[in-house]
């Protein structure tokens, strides 16, 4: 059994760093915000938005590494969130509705400047890079700041081939750390259906990466 | 991928199995080769999208809410195409062409239908019954178009 550490290399349990921006909220205060904005009430409107910023920064800051896009993307998803939100119908919880805006909003910016590679070759710092290495939480410690960089690339690259529904689900379940409980709550589907919905986009992630040929760092150096 | 695997591959993927759980799991991929393939492929992948977590966030800008506010404004401002664009207010321009189009068709039939044709030449006009001497003399004053006619045939025929 020993030559199977290298198949199924348990994380230990409980380790999974929990880097949420916190948005506690309850369904039922959440939803009375909602029906304020949806009333054209604006100071409901100023309250969500300062409830909901650094959630939809951190997101943005996690897919695109750059302020100034990060300030400018941010402010699109609002005045989204603000003509929509008439829309909003309340089966699923108003952050994973953003959250969905958001991650759209990334990859249609993505997709208009075709700045995949910029973001991470030319965009990316030695400023960037220590606070990288000073603040590597999210990722394993000891892996090369080169590698991580090749990581999020590949990650970007292979989260466009998929479906909207798809990625915002493994970024909610990779990225924010939700348990497939939480994310059973947060979009009104039951466990099992998350569950066969993560699986599937487990799947096409994989088919993905075999049509782009090509393979993170580490798989590369055959570990 | 087997159905061991599968309906236990989040808690793989979290190393959250319980120890007999584990025990299970790494008897099924050690004999299956695929199921083993396709969890490191997997397992990779979700590791490079966990690099995308962000760490060292910065805050938005003092004057966020304001920004948002000015961008609504913007995007608010209807542009003439986005207008022509709009499904409700080219379902209101289909409307008026509709009541335009109706109203000018209606407008036409009532101003040309009740005219009588004119007759254009003095033997037209003299072919007409009505155009009989007889006719002629009879109820001058009643019809005022006949009566114009008339006096028309009278005057071309004068010469002959």
């Amino acid at each position: 059994m020993s030559g199977m550490t290298g198949i199924l290399d348990f994380p230990a349990a409980g380790s999974e760093p929990r880097v949420r921006a916190k948005v506690e909220v309850n369904r039922e205060e959440e939803s009375a915000l909602v029906r304020r904005v949806q009333n054209g009430d604006e100071m409901a409107f100023r309250d969500l938005v300062e409830r909901y910023q650094s959630k939809v920064f951190s997101i943005i800051y996690g897919i695109l590494r750059n302020h100034n896009d990060a300030e400018d993307i941010a402010q699109q998803v609002f005045a989204k969130v603000y003509f929509s939100i008439r829309n909003f119908d309340f089966r699923s919880s108003l952050l994973t509705w953003i959250y969905k805006i958001t991650v759209n909003e990334c990859y249609d910016y993505l997709r208009k400047k075709k700045v995949r590679k910029l973001v991470y070759e030319s965009d990316f710092s030695e400023d960037d890079a220590m606070m990288m290495e000073n603040s590597g939480a999210a990722v394993d410690p000891g892996m090369p700041i080169d590698e991580v960089l090749a990581q999020r690339d590949l990650a970007v690259k292979l989260l466009e081939k998929i479906s909207e529904e798809d990625r915002s689900l493994l970024l909610l379940k990779e990225v924010e750390g939700h348990s497939v409980e939480e994310l059973a709550g947060m979009t009104g589907m039951n466990e099992n259906t998350i569950k066969v919905k993560l699986f599937r986009a487990r799947q096409k992630l994989v088919k993905a990466a075999q049509r782009l040929g090509r393979l993170p760092g580490r798989l590369a150096l055959g570990q | 991928m087997h159905e061991p695997i599968r309906s236990q591959l989040e808690d793989i993927l979290q190393g959250r199995l319980r120890a007999g759980q584990k025990e299970s799991v790494e008897a099924h991929l050690a004999g299956c080769g695929d199921c083993a393939a396709e969890l490191r492929e997997m397992r990779l992948y979700s590791g490079a999208i966990r690099a995308l977590r962000a760490t060292d966030v910065p805050e938005p800008s003092a004057g966020f809410y304001a920004r948002v506010i000015q961008r609504v404004e913007a995007n608010g401002r209807p542009s003439f195409w986005n207008l022509l664009l709009d499904p409700v207010f080219g379902r209101r321009l289909v409307y008026a062409t509709g009541a335009m189009f109706l109203l000018m068709a209606s407008f036409l039939l009532a101003t040309t239908g009740g005219q009588p044709e004119l007759a254009r030449t003095p033997v037209e006009m003299m072919a007409r019954p009505q155009a009989t001497p007889a006719a002629m003399q009879t109820g001058f004053g009643e019809d005022v178009t006949r009566d114009r006619e008339n006096f028309l045939t009278t005057m071309a025929s004068f010469s002959d």
